[in-house]
């Protein structure tokens, strides 16, 4: 190291401005920038820029990623379904015989968990990760569970990522819920507090708020939840006036908006039809009728609500069961939700990703950088 | 219109009916234009809407066989964009076809042109490109390079642009280890 000359580049070095290597930066995808990171320390420090990165994730296509755990071959699977082209790619992980299952993606990161009750967030396209602290309740910790829930969001004004926790209170039978939430940079989570409202389900991000359909005394509320990432307050929002709720309903962020899932129900016969509302952005009010789908006939009861609802590639993409994913296209002629892929081999969650460079890690060698 | 060397006086001289525009390059060589194409590069046309282009517009920072590419991508768009406005059938529903087919000949042209640049060259072009704010053309060359770095190891791309390891051993040990997930394709 001793008698190196720190020059970034040699006497015959082409030299790009920097506004130009940023423009071929932009028109580069996720993997390729993580792997620039690694030429020298000037393209780590434009590709550390927290204003470029979300520039980039700006301009980046969403995409679908199924995640699941092979068994057989020790492994964490992450498949992502990229565009019109139908390719995919894989990603796999040692699984290190946890069982870890993904909470929810956000920013192109992917907030994971274990039956442990910990919590790991992870970018797969940079493979840096972060283990945060251990939360405070862990019981009952899964993928499905929803007393107790994770849900990575982003504050578009201050640019940090938190992750929100709910817990139930210290009666499980009481409509009380926890929250604490952890900023990527603490040391600790922080108890902000508690709210009336046990939620139904998981809850959603849509764009800086985590939203959560809430149960009250033993009829399905007709309340939302909503919690602001900056504020980290809880407002309460209605459900949209409607003859009867008899089936089931879920929350789901499609087309960057917030969505409510009614499944039609007659509570003896299994369900038929989907209707998805969406929230209008502007006055976060008023719900817009958007889609209407037909059920393929594969449950027995109404007791049902699609898991994973997303939006890709001009398509609505429905998880119906753990092996099945289905697809509707608005611009065909029916309604009816076909089957998207043949069944897998062993079950899996949805999940809509943007791949990104969103770092996880606070410094990289560089003093220059803040 | 090509290079006309030794042609002196006004800049904004008509020749066939087009208003033409005089460059300097950054080793002497004077370029003549079309202003409609000069119209393309938001720097040039700045300066030709302040006036003051009597005597020619020098460009220190483009030098001349790059200044001739540039001129190249400006005058074909212009006459593209120009084709498309006085299309007869562009009212008509046919010409979206028309309108298509054309942009893929463009298109191939475009990437015809920077697909026959030395990578020298390739890069004085982007500069100038950002230097006279000409998108498409700025666009099609990043696009370029950056096709040439997707795929390669950082050691492959500090050998396409000549950049030297600034590292440490210990440094690249560390961030390689991050990579915990590996890719099958």
């Amino acid at each position: 190291m001793e008698g190196k000359k720190i020059r970034a580049v040699d006497e015959n070095a082409r030299l790009i401005c920097d506004d130009a290597l940023t423009e071929v930066f932009h028109r580069l995808p996720a993997r390729s920038l993580a792997c620039c990171r690694l030429v020298c320390k000037s393209w780590l420090s434009v590709l550390s820029d927290l204003h470029f990165i979300h520039e980039h994730l700006s301009r980046g296509q969403q995409k679908l990623l199924l995640f699941a755990n092979d068994r057989v071959n020790d492994r964490s699977l992450a498949m992502v379904l990229a565009d019109d082209k139908e390719s995919m790619y894989q990603l796999s992980r040692p699984m290190a015989s946890r069982s870890i299952f993904v909470h929810n993606s956000c920013n192109g990161l992917l907030c994971l968990g274990d039956s442990t009750g910990a919590v790991e967030l992870l970018n797969p396209m940079t493979g840096e990760s972060l283990v945060l602290p251990m939360p405070m309740y862990t019981a009952g910790s899964s993928q499905f569970s929803s007393c107790n829930w994770h849900c990575l969001g982003f504050c578009p004004g201050t640019k940090e990522h938190k992750v929100v926790h709910f817990y139930p209170g210290a009666h499980i039978d009481s409509f009380k819920m926890l929250y604490e939430i952890y900023t990527i940079g603490d040391k600790v989570w922080r108890q902000v507090g508690s709210f009336h409202g046990a939620p139904t389900d998981r809850g959603v991000h849509v764009n800086g708020t985590v939203y959560y359909l809430t149960k009250f005394r033993y009829i399905a509320s007709s309340r939302i939840n909503c919690l602001n990432l900056e504020s980290e307050k809880i407002d309460v929002m209605m459900l949209p006036p409607r003859e009867s709720y008899g089936g089931h309903c879920s929350l789901t962020e499609l087309e960057g908006r917030l969505c409510l899932l009614v499944v039609d129900g007659a509570l003896e016969g299994p369900p038929r039809t989907m209707d998805i509302l969406m929230l209008n952005s502007d006055d976060k009010q008023r719900w817009t009728p958007r889609y209407h789908l037909s059920l393929p006939w594969l449950m027995p009861t109404c007791y049902f609500t699609p898991k994973h609802t997303l939006f890709h590639d001009g398509k609505i993409w429905v998880q119906l069961l753990a092996r099945n994913l289905y697809c509707y296209d608005p611009s065909s002629s029916s309604e009816e939700l076909k089957m998207a892929w043949p069944e897998l081999d062993f079950p899996f969650s949805t999940h809509t990703f943007i791949e990104s460079i969103v770092p996880l890690r606070k410094d990289y060698f560089i003093k220059q950088i803040q | 219109m090509a290079a006309e060397k030794g042609e002196k006086g006004a800049a904004a001289k008509e020749v066939a009916g087009e208003r033409m525009v005089t460059l300097e390059s950054s080793d002497g060589e004077e370029f003549h234009m079309s202003e409609a194409a000069a119209q393309l590069s938001t720097l040039l046309r700045h300066v030709i809407e302040g006036g003051g282009i009597d005597n020619g517009i020098p460009l220190p920072k483009v030098a001349a066989r790059t200044l001739e590419k540039v001129i190249m991508y400006c005058e074909k768009h212009a006459k593209a964009a120009a084709k498309s406005d006085s299309d007869p059938s562009a009212a008509a529903g046919s010409s979206s076809d028309n309108t298509a087919a054309a942009s893929e000949d463009l298109e191939k042209w475009d990437r015809k042109l920077v697909n026959g640049l030395s990578q020298d060259a390739l890069f004085d072009l982007i500069v100038a490109a950002d230097y006279l704010v000409i998108d498409g053309l700025l666009d099609a060359t990043c696009r370029k390079v950056a096709d040439m770095m997707k795929g390669k190891t950082p050691d492959e791309i500090r050998k396409i642009f000549n950049i030297l390891n600034d590292f440490t051993k210990e440094e690249e040990e560390e961030m390689r280890r991050e990579y915990a997930w590996a890719f099958d394709d």
